[in-house]
């Protein structure tokens, strides 16, 4: 037992410490650095625990996308975009060795580099993805619809493997973060959208033409949530030389600066 | 008796009445418009007389004030329960302890303990506070990083003492609200699955003397109960302390639920072939108020290797029982079972699933659960039951309200988690000992070259987050039973889960919330919401309510902030 709370000694002990780990232990002090992924890091992981459980570690890309899988398969709820965006943000602030996104073990692990698409190439593919319709749904650069998942970074989150398979084979199972709603107001006016956030009594989405809407559900005649994909598959749609250069394509699309 | 002595008498009743007397908290009941103890009264029943605010009225309610701890690091969330006696209202965070007239939010005093470095070593723990218990005019509050007991004078913040309840360098850490009983403050350590032995401790609300001490795990060879875990394996049984407990003065009884045992994910040591119990894990133990020794003891979950805790706090009750007045305990227990024991004697009256789950498939005469083989023991790289790590429930108050006779909880339904099992790392001092592979940073820098499993990680990646998720993947509800049957009565379902604890008040209301920030009103007879405000972050507090003046004030909290409302003047 003891009754002070520190002794003289311990307050000049604690000041050596202090300077010398003060890097680390600022980081217990003052609050969560600032950056993408800070909110999802402190809103998903404090669930079950402290983040400073995390933020007291220094760890690679690798050893962080390993920590984060390893919650994911202990119950963590995030979506997929959520849970990269922590790894960036843990890999970023509280990384060690080389942080970069090819530092390896992103979670969905991007495949490496590919070589860069020639002119002619970058021109087919545009073509095909005009041709075969994608950008009813999806977006790339300034065109497109929002009701689909955005493509202009479609190579950060998914491999050339991944982008294939959702080429080919677009199960039932649509990424929950991108599931269509569809409602009718209590006037009859009826809208469609992805979902980008809902409770009780509220949900709020992205219509086709990117307007940001948010509704009581209270006041909707009809509110559902589309859990099947609506995206056909290219499987027979696309011949291999066609389907190799648009996923190479897709796969060069990155979010800038990461 | 002269008139000296009859006006001494006048002073000290005065005097003693601005206190909060033992007599005062044994009948907290009597005075609704204070909050005297985390729970609301002994009976931790979180059901408030006061009527102002009711049915009628509610849709009415309006923000009065709000406070934000500005403390360094700030709480992850704010669990906290304030009391409020004659108008103060003290609220804590993890490192401060205010004073605020409870009428405006403006502050009297702020103490502040900043984390010392010195205490803290990254050690695994939550950054939150649940509250203060009041005797006196001494207020009662923990450090969870360092461990220690503050008695702190109610009208300055002045520190009156302060001992070290636990040692945190053996991997305990210190955050439930003391309770007071007579002339003891008692509190307990948790360990978050570092094997350290929790423990009840009694200290002298004058003096921070230790009266008592009584392990949840047991501390020698000699204790019977070391004979339910599988040779020495209890000595890093952990069973820790995670809330606060409640007390019957009838029996002179404080009860109090514990923990899972250590390693949490991997019973083939200290329960092989699931044949051991492991006392006292995951029970709800009655001790003795003046010695600490353990009258009865009730094990929910024997032989735990899912996370099970029984982290809730007892709710007591006098009903009604086939036929017969009865002295009973509710407990929603976090293994997805809502029970009744006699509280006098600890027998089982009532055992019955309040949510979907997997891993039993009843329970026995005796309250035992019938378990479902093949989670028993746990296959070795795990499998997935219901409920998740997270459990039905978990350390959110539940309440009772006698009016109706309903018991209102918050409840993960349908939901599944992958529960993992791995071989058991050897036990080191303030490392994690869990048995479910690899936590980094506490020594262990690399991960076993299977890890994590791949085929969950693929199944899980696919599923739901809650903010997007179908009520088949799972949902969070305020859900209201009738305690004598265990039969549903209603559901106020979410989209997401819950970390809100319940209050119920005499004007047929039911406050709660979730995570996904509403903070809402509810009908207490059928569950139909009649107000309802977002509070920008999850409700992780257990509501409240008192009254200044008259005026009735509910209080509910939002990520890390504490929100006052009341009807509009």
């Amino acid at each position: 037992m003891r009754n002070t709370y520190r002794l003289n000694r311990t307050i000049v002990l604690s000041a050596i410490v202090l300077e010398l780990f003060g890097a680390v232990l600022s980081v217990h002090a003052q609050t969560l650095p600032e950056g993408t992924g800070r909110a999802a890091f402190q809103r998903i992981c404090s669930v079950c625990h402290s983040v400073n459980v995390v933020t007291s570690q220094r760890m690679t890309r690798a050893e962080w996308s390993g920590v984060v899988n390893d919650m994911v398969s202990r119950g963590a709820q995030g979506t997929s975009r959520e849970l990269d965006a922590i790894v960036n943000y843990l890999s970023t602030n509280f990384g060690k060795g080389d942080v970069s996104p090819t530092g390896g073990g992103q979670l969905s692990e991007p495949a490496e580099q590919p070589a860069p698409l020639s002119g002619l190439e970058i021109a087919a593919a545009k073509k095909l993805i005009q041709t075969n319709g994608c950008l009813s749904c999806h977006r790339i650069g300034e065109i497109g619809s929002y009701i689909g998942p955005d493509l202009n970074d479609v190579g950060s989150h998914l491999s050339a493997d991944q982008i294939f398979h959702a080429l080919t084979s677009p199960n039932n199972m649509v990424q929950p973060d991108n599931r269509t709603v569809q409602l009718i107001t209590h006037d009859g006016q009826r809208v469609t959208g992805r979902i980008l956030n809902q409770d009780g009594f509220s949900v709020q989405l992205i219509d086709s033409s990117g307007g940001l809407k948010s509704f009581e559900k209270a006041t909707l005649h009809q509110f559902a949530t589309v859990t099947t994909n609506p995206m056909p598959s290219y499987a027979t749609k696309l011949n291999n030389e066609d389907m190799r250069i648009i996923v190479r394509y897709l796969v060069s699309l990155r979010e800038p600066g990461v | 008796m002269n008139l000296r002595v009859l006006a001494l008498f006048a002073f000290l009743t005065g005097s003693v009445q601005a206190q909060v007397t033992f007599n005062r908290l044994l009948h907290a009941n009597q005075e609704p418009q204070n909050w005297l103890t985390y729970g609301g009264t002994y009976a931790s029943d979180r059901y408030s007389l006061l009527t102002e605010i009711n049915r009628n009225n509610v849709k009415n309610l309006q923000l009065k004030w709000v406070w934000r701890p500005t403390t360094t690091p700030a709480d992850e969330k704010m669990e906290n329960t304030p009391i409020v006696v004659n108008g103060v209202l003290y609220a804590t965070s993890l490192t401060s302890v205010v004073a605020l007239d409870a009428a405006t939010g403006r502050e009297y005093w702020k103490l502040s303990r900043p984390f010392n470095p010195e205490d803290f070593h990254g050690q695994r723990m939550y950054l939150v506070n649940k509250g203060v218990a009041i005797e006196g005019n001494t207020l009662f509050w923990t450090t969870g990083w360092s461990d220690h007991l503050l008695a702190i004078d109610a009208r300055t913040g002045r520190v009156k003492w302060e001992v070290e309840a636990a040692d945190w360098r053996k991997g305990y850490q210190l955050d439930v609200p003391p309770l007071v009983v007579k002339n003891v403050v008692i509190v307990g350590p948790a360990t978050d699955d570092m094997g350290a032995n929790c423990f009840l401790a009694a200290f002298d609300i004058h003096t921070g003397k230790e009266i008592w001490k009584t392990y949840t795990s047991p501390n020698s060879a000699d204790d019977p109960a070391a004979k339910t875990w599988a040779g020495d394996t209890w000595k890093h049984g952990g069973s820790p302390v995670w809330n606060s407990g409640s007390y019957d003065p009838e029996t002179n009884l404080v009860f109090w639920g514990t923990g899972n045992p250590n390693p949490v994910s991997n019973g083939d040591q200290r329960s092989p072939g699931s044949k051991f119990d492991n006392l006292y894990s995951n029970c709800v133990i009655a001790l003795d108020a003046d010695t600490g020794k353990i009258k009865w003891h009730f094990q929910f979950t024997p032989g735990d290797e899912y996370d099970y805790d029984a982290t809730q706090i007892p709710v007591l009750a006098d009903i009604t029982w086939q036929g017969k007045p009865r002295k009973v305990m509710f407990w929603a227990n976090r293994n997805g079972f809502f029970y009744v024991l006699d509280r006098q004697t600890g027998e089982f009256l009532l055992g019955k699933p309040f949510i979907k789950l997997t891993w039993a498939e009843g329970i026995d005469k005796n309250g035992r659960p019938i378990r479902v083989p093949k989670y028993w023991p746990k296959p070795m790289g795990g499998i997935l039951v219901m409920p998740g790590s997270q459990g039905g429930t978990n350390y959110y108050p539940p309440s009772y309200d006698p009016q109706t006779g309903l018991f209102y909880m918050s409840v993960w339904d349908n939901y599944e988690g992958f529960s993992d099992k791995r071989p058991i790392l050897p036990w080191k001092q303030m490392h994690m000992y869990t048995g479910d592979g690899w936590w980094p940073g506490f020594g262990e820098t690399k991960p076993p070259a299977d890890w994590p499993p791949p085929s969950a990680q693929r199944r899980l990646r696919r599923r739901a987050s809650p903010n997007y998720k179908t009520e088949a993947e799972g949902y969070g509800a305020i859900r209201a039973i009738d305690p004598k049957t265990g039969e549903k009565k209603w559901d106020f379902k979410m989209v997401n889960y819950t970390e809100s604890g319940v209050l119920s008040t005499a004007g047929g209301l039911v406050f709660g919330g979730g995570m996904d920030g509403n903070f809402v009103a509810l009908d207490a007879t059928t569950g139909k919401p009649l107000w309802h405000v977002y509070l920008g972050g999850a409700n992780a507090s257990g509501p409240m309510s008192y009254a200044v003046n008259g005026k009735q004030y509910i209080i509910g909290t939002g990520a890390d902030t504490m929100y006052a409302f009341a009807l509009p003047d």
